[in-house]
Parts: C-alpha cells; structure tokens; sequence
C-alpha cells in the first residue's frame, strides 16, 4: 500500500471489442433506488408478464443483497378496488415464488393508481441494510456478471449495486462502468476480472480505496480525495497508488503489469522498487523484476475524417501516421463517453473500413500503441451518420 | 494678531451640514434598512423579529379550526401502552395504517421518513430455519409440513417492511414523508437520483429553501403511497420557525412540503392555483399561527385499541385529512413559533397545508418588499416635508407621531387583510432621527437666538453709559494720542 501525494497510477491492459447490447425479457431490467426499471410497462398478467416475472426471479436470487421484494399492480380505482388490483399482484407474486424466490420474502399490494396511467405491475425491493454498496454500475455491455467467487458470478445490469468482496467479470466484448462510492469511476474493459475491495470514506474527504485486478485491463478517473487518501489498483506484481488522477492499469497473463498515466502521478511498486510515472508517460513491472523506468506515452493522434456527416455504410476513418506507433486502436461507441457498448479494431496502417453494418449515429476515436504495447493518448471523438 | 485671519477658516471647516440635509441623511438611513430588509428576503428584518412575532401571535387573527382535519399521535400515552420506544416499530406502524384505512378517511399524511429497511436479522434466522427444515425433509411428514407452514405466517407476519406497504396501499392516499438533505439536517441515505415522483413545475433554483439531496422512504412504501413532501422547516438565526417552506429546490428540481404534498392529493382541480401559491415569496411565505390545540387530536393508542367499527373513531376520522406524527415529550419533531414554544412538527404541517388551501398566505418579498421600501420612503418624505413648515418643536413632533401611527396601521391592515408583511422599523428609525435632528437644529438656532439677544443687552446698558461720540473722531483723537507719545 502506498500513498504520493498527488500521484496516480495506471495499468493498461489489451483492448478490444465489441458488443451488443443484449434485449431481456422484461424489455431490460434496472435496479434503481429500490425500484425495479423495466424497459416497457409490465401489464399485469399475460405471457410476456410471466416471462417477465421469471427474469426478475432470477435477476432476485442473483442478487443476495436484496432482502425482499414487493409486488404492486396499480389498476384503475374501479378495478382495484372489487379486488383485482390485489389478485393480480399476488399472481405476479406466485410466479416469484414458483421460480425459487422464498415466499417469505415477497409481498403483494394494489396501491392507487395514479389518474390516467395505464394498468401495470411494479416491484420494489429492500437491500440489506448492513452492507452498504461500494459501487454501482453504471453502464454495461455485453456479458456483465459479478459474484462472491468466480463460481458464483451471475448476470449483471446497469443500476446494480457492488458491495465489498464482490467480484465483477467482463466476458468477450463486454465493458462496464463503475460508479465508486467515492466519485470516482472505474471502466472495466473485455476479457477482465477486479475484486472490489472495502472503501472507506472518512472525514475531510480523506478515502480509502482499494481494488485488485486480477485480470484485464482497467482504467480510472479517480476522484481527489483529501490528505491522507489511498487509492490502490493492486495487480498480482504491483501496486499503482494513486490520488486525484487519470490512469490506465493492466494485467497481462503473463503477469506483466502494465501503467499508463494520463495525468497527475502514479507511483508503481514491485519488487519492493517503485516508479513515479507522471502524466504522459507509462512504466510496467515483469513478474520478478522491478519496474522499468518511465518512458513516454505516445500523443493522440489526428484524425483526418470522417468529422460529421451521413453516409450510406460504414465509412473508412483515416488520421495521420504517428512516429514511433506500431499499431493503433480504433474505439467506435455509440456515446461520446465510450463507457458502453464500445468496438474495439486494430489497425497497422493510418486508416481503417468501419467493418460491420450498422445505422445511426456513432463515435470513433484513435490510440496509438508503441511496440511494447503501450497505449498512448487518445484523439479527439469524431461522429458520423449511417442512413442506409 | 496673524492668528485672527486663520479663525474663520478652522470655522468653516468644522462647519456641520444644514438641517435640512441632516434631515435627508436621516430619511436616507430608514430607506436603506428597508431597502437591506428587502434584499435579505423581507419583513420581518432582523430588528424587527420580535415585533412581528409578538404582532403574529396576540394582534393577527388566529387561524380557524378547519372541521375536516385531525392529528393522529404519538404521544406519551401511545408509548406507554404499546410498550416500545420511538421510533415504532414496522410491524407497529402497520397496525396503525390498517387501523386508518379501515376508517376511510380522505387522505393521510405522515410526518415520518422510514429511510432504512427495518431489522430483519430475525427474519433471516427464521428463513435459515425454514430452509434447514426443508432441506432435513421433515416436511415430507403432515407434522413437518404443518410446522413449516405456521413458521413461514409468522414469518411473514414479522415483516414489517411488506406489510407496511401493504397497509399503506389499503388506503385512499398516503403520502409520506421526506428530507431534503440540509446542513441541519442529521444524516440519512439520499435517494441516488433524488427521485421523489413528478417534480413540481416551479423554478427550483428561485426557492428560498435549497438541498444537493433528498432521502425518502424505502422503495417499497414510496410505491405504495400516493406521493411524498419533504418535511423541512426554515428556522431563523434566532430559532424560531417563522416560514413554511412549500417547496424545496434540490439540484434543479422542485419537490413540495407535506403540506403541499397534501393539498395537491386532496384537490386536484385546483393543483395549479395551488402551486402558485406555493411558490410565493421564494416558496416559503410567511405563517399565519393557529390558536393552541387548534387541531382535534386522536391517540395512537385509541385508535390502535378501540373496536375498528367505534362510533367514535368513525366520526373523528371518517373523510378526514389525517395527519400523523410524534407529539409525546422529549421526542424530536417540537419547533418553535412566534409567540408559542414546543409546537409538534405535525401541526405544522396541518396548519400550513390549511393556510395554502384557504389562501391565508402572507407574503414580504418580490413586489411586496418594493412596495415596502416605497412606503417607507414615502412616510420619511413627508416628514421631511412637513418639518421644513412647522414652526414649533411641539408641531414636528406632531407630524411624527402623526406619521408614525399611519404607517403603523397600515403596516397592521396590510399585514392581517391582503397578508403583506412590509417593514416597520425601518421608517420608525427614519422617523426618530429626524426628529432628534430637528430637534437639535432647532435647539441650536434658539441658543443662537438666546445669545445674541444676551449680547444684545449686555451692550445696551455699556451704550447709555459712554458719550455717543461719532466713531471717526474717537479714532481721530487716538491717533493724535499716539503721535504725541
């Protein structure tokens, strides 16, 4: 463990790749504030509606936290109140039951509606109280699966909450973003596994934070904290201490930790030596060894086009070839935050086909990779229209 | 002698301003404390707070006692009979929300936030219990089976939580209480997107009482509800809670009080009428105060005790607006009024949620607080007027009593008939400096007056007594005198 005043550090791991954003049953399924979001209005009975249902059983008994579950149908005051509000609830509540959540724990009710609204369910749980969440995820695509141990890892999605210990995995093409309970946020990219760890938020903005990434690649907006703040990204060789900053850690198979600092400092520690890897440039520890010393990040290159615009297909993006780049990583996303549902190319050459069909709007953006790997800058997001 | 040329011009400049601009520098003085009365959000300014109070208090109607609405508590006697400390347990609460929707009344608001899940260790060795038994396969056996069932009612009976949803959503409307998360207010879990429900169409960022947060209710008796209101009070530098704040600003959106809350699941049709005047005076205007035990009360006790189907409690709480809260000693929930110590926090809420449905709102800021700096400028005007014509001492202070009690009644109609509260003091203070300054100008110039008539006859005797010889042959004689010597 270690803390530098101002100092950040980063990993970096291989990128890559895509995704696609995957449609559940109830139209998607979101745990926010203690209700739980569908992606269309869940009438209260019918064959959807039991589908429905037995997704949120499942999504239910993934999630240990929540304690109980509520189930309200929300009928008009003529339907509700000769019992048919109520009656629908507890069927609704009966499928739970049937799909393996513990009758002692759901409950049914047909509260008011609201005047004009249309008949529908809606659920609402309680967490346990004890454990307070350390993160929550806020964005995800792909397969998002999080869990005590790797063998219980299940299915997660976007609202759900993190507590300490928890394990969160991103399988091929997958991303998620963390929200942590400090403010900082924590982009998990494909192919990677991270323990959250306790987070401790004390008076005077001092925190402490402390994440292993056991695979894969994370990077980090770590919000500052006060004097006397820890926030560790711990790798299987090295330990990145950070505080206030911008960085990408990594953790390569062959257990080579990789840093890459964006701004601020890091300080990378293995082999009982440490770096201080300042914003630009990047440093990484081979297993057994020490960490070499800093050299600099490459710049973000210029894109040269598409800068706007509608096309027919997928355009060929181009920008200008950058001294000292082995490769570059093309990031197509559908939002400009590239938190989700980010496709990851690799090119040799200063331009590549957007491959795929694909409509709408979308973003894209340029790093270039030196030989050993590491990923420098990113340039500027353009956008570009497909209307086909 | 080169010391006699200088003496004029030290006069000159300790020379003080005329009366007449000492009179406006007075005025000045007035206008200003009201015109700084205004900008720090109306009447009553800070010297004038205990006036207002004891004005709002003894001289301002009270407020009627409205027919159709009563106070559900939870006092000392509720806590005796139940057995259990504050706060009530889930299972308790439940109870009581059974209790109210069997008496049907109109709407039900609750000066409480559940912001936690209650305990549920219990609970969960229960279900341990009951899975272990499952698991053993005892309940393959009728005994088993039997033992396993009567584990899982009582279980579920324990479960506060769900069956306080359940008994809130048996009602025609509850609405629940809420908290925007202040400096003064003590810590609880803010909702993460700070949702409440709608948000009020008012400008959030112009509402005298704002928040970063807001904590609510869990998730499940939120949906249960019909809505919720936040709870918070605005309590002066002096403590005493003179403003209700009807709606709250919390990060760009408004959300309403309880009483808001209230009035808005009551009256629909009027929910625009009502939230303008919600948002008057920054959205939270001034109180008008009830008389003492202006609202009928019924014990939680009663209600939890007394047959469901007593005449009594039908008639106190059939088609009500019943309100709910902690009134029993040393609880939290007791705030201060002008004029009235350890109100219970519920029966603010009451008479605040009855002031905005009748219109008894009393508002000091926006054009109000213009038009108070306006007549104070006026009054101390006229007084600057009227002194430069009196002739006597007795004459302006005439005029500045005469003022004075003008502006003191119309101050009163204005505050008790249209409810605008517009400064006092300020064109008192105006008024009084004048009148010292006039009185001391006037005090100096018959001093001035008293000396020169002094000088007037001491040298009147001196002149009978010497020859009036012409000035010019004196001074003749006495340069011929010099010569000689």
């Amino acid at each position: 463990m270690r803390t530098a005043p101002w100092m950040m550090a980063v990993m970096l791991a291989s990128p890559p790749a895509l995704t696609a954003q995957t449609q559940a049953p109830c139209g998607g399924l979101r745990f926010e504030n203690g209700r739980m979001v569908f992606g269309r209005p869940l009438s209260p009975q019918g064959a959807e509606t039991d589908a429905c249902l037995a997704h949120v059983a499942q999504a239910l008994l993934a999630r240990p936290a929540i304690r109980s579950v509520t189930v309200a149908a929300k009928l008009p005051d003529a339907d509700r109140l000769d019992g048919r509000g109520l009656a629908a609830a507890k069927r609704a509540a009966d499928v739970l039951v049937a799909a393996g959540v513990p009758r002692t724990r759901v409950s049914a009710m047909a509260p008011p509606s609201v005047e004009g609204e249309p008949a529908q369910l809606q659920l609402a749980y309680v967490e346990r109280p004890a454990q307070p969440a350390v993160a929550r995820l806020r964005a995800a695509s792909g397969a998002v699966e999080a869990g005590a141990t790797e063998a219980q890892l299940l299915a997660r999605t976007v609202g759900d909450s993190l507590y300490p210990g928890e394990l969160l995995r991103t399988g091929a093409d997958a991303r998620a973003e963390l929200a942590l309970a400090d403010g900082s946020t924590v982009r998990v990219v494909e192919n990677s596994l991270i323990k959250v760890g306790a987070i401790e938020l004390m008076a005077n903005l001092q925190r402490k934070v402390q994440l292993d990434l056991l695979r894969g690649t994370v990077e980090t907006d770590a919000a500052p904290g006060g004097a006397g703040s820890i926030f560790e990204v711990r790798t299987r060789g090295a330990v990145a201490g950070v505080r206030g900053t911008r960085f990408r850690v990594s953790a390569q198979d062959d257990g080579t930790s990789r840093l890459e600092t964006l701004e601020g400092k890091v300080a990378l520690i293995a082999e009982q030596a440490e770096v201080e890897v300042s914003g630009g440039h990047g440093s990484r520890a081979k297993p057994g060894s020490p960490p070499e010393p800093p050299r600099p990040l490459l710049p973000a290159p210029t894109l040269v086009g598409p800068r706007g615009g509608a096309f027919a297909s997928a355009p060929k993006v181009s920008w200008r070839t950058l001294a000292g780049a082995a490769t570059y990583r093309v990031e197509v996303a559908r939002t400009a935050d590239f938190a989700a549902s980010v496709q990851t190319y690799d090119s040799a050459s200063a331009e590549l086909a957007i491959p795929g069909p694909r409509q709408g709007k979308w973003f894209w953006r340029v790093m270039a990779v030196d030989g050993d790997g590491f990923v420098g800058f990113p340039s500027k997001i353009y956008a570009f229209d497909v209307q086909p | 002698m080169d010391s006699s040329p200088a003496e004029p011009h030290r006069r000159d400049g300790l020379r003080l301003p005329s009366p007449a601009m000492l009179r406006v520098l007075g005025a000045c003085v007035g206008i200003a404390l009201a015109g700084v009365t205004a900008a720090t959000g109306g009447a009553p300014g800070f010297l004038e707070r205990s006036l207002y109070d004891q004005a709002v208090s003894r001289l301002l109607p009270a407020v009627p006692p409205s027919a159709d609405l009563v106070l559900v508590e939870v006092d000392d006697r509720a806590l005796a009979t139940l057995s259990e400390r504050w706060p009530l347990s889930r299972t308790t609460w439940a109870r009581a929300f059974h209790a109210l929707a069997a008496q049907r009344p109109s709407a039900v608001a609750v000066d409480v936030v559940f912001d936690q899940p209650g305990p549920r260790d219990a609970l969960e060795l229960g279900e341990d219990i009951l899975e272990a038994l499952r698991r053993s396969g005892l309940t393959e056996q009728p005994a088993g089976e039997a033992l396993a069932a009567d584990l899982e009612a009582r279980l579920r009976a324990r479960d506060g939580d769900a069956r306080l949803a359940e008994a809130i959503s048996e009602g025609h409307g509850v609405v629940l209480g809420a908290a925007a998360l202040t400096d003064d207010v003590p810590g609880m879990a803010p909702l993460q997107d700070g949702v409440l429900g709608t948000p009020l169409a008012l400008p959030a960022h112009a509402l005298r009482l704002q928040a970063q947060e807001v904590a609510g209710s869990i998730a499940p008796l939120r949906m249960a509800a019909r809505g919720s209101g936040t709870l918070n009070m605005l309590v002066d530098g002096d403590g005493v809670i003179r403003r209700y704040p009807y709606a709250v600003g919390v990060s760009g959106q408004a959300w309403p009080s309880l009483a808001l809350a209230t009035a808005l699941h009551l009256t629909p049709e009027r929910a625009e009428p009502l939230r303008e005047l919600a948002a008057w005076d920054r959205g939270a205007p001034l109180m008008r105060l009830p008389a003492p035990n202006w609202l009928p009360r019924v014990s939680l006790a009663d209600l939890l005790h007394a047959d469901p189907r007593s005449v009594g409690l039908d008639l106190a709480l059939r088609g009500k607006t019943v309100f709910v809260g902690v009134t029993a000693t040393g609880l939290h929930g007791q705030s201060t009024l002008p004029g009235q110590v350890a109100v219970p926090g519920v029966e603010i809420h009451a008479f605040a949620m009855d002031n905005l449905r009748s219109g008894r709102l009393m508002r000091s800021s926006g054009l109000v607080a213009l038009l108070g700096v306006l007549e104070t400028a006026a009054v101390l005007a006229a007084f600057v007027w009227l002194c430069r014509r009196a002739r006597t001492s007795g004459a302006v202070l005439r005029w500045a009593v005469t003022l004075a009690v003008l502006h003191t009644a119309l101050v009163a109609w204005l505050a008790s008939d249209p409810g605008w509260v517009i400064p006092l003091v300020p064109a008192w203070v105006g008024l009084m400096l004048m009148l010292v300054v006039d009185a001391a100008s006037r005090a100096r110039e018959m001093g001035r007056q008293r000396g020169a008539l002094r000088r007037l006859f001491i040298r009147y005797p001196q002149a009978s007594v010497e020859p009036a010889a012409p000035q010019p042959d004196a001074q003749r004689a006495r340069a011929d005198a010099m010569h000689q010597d």
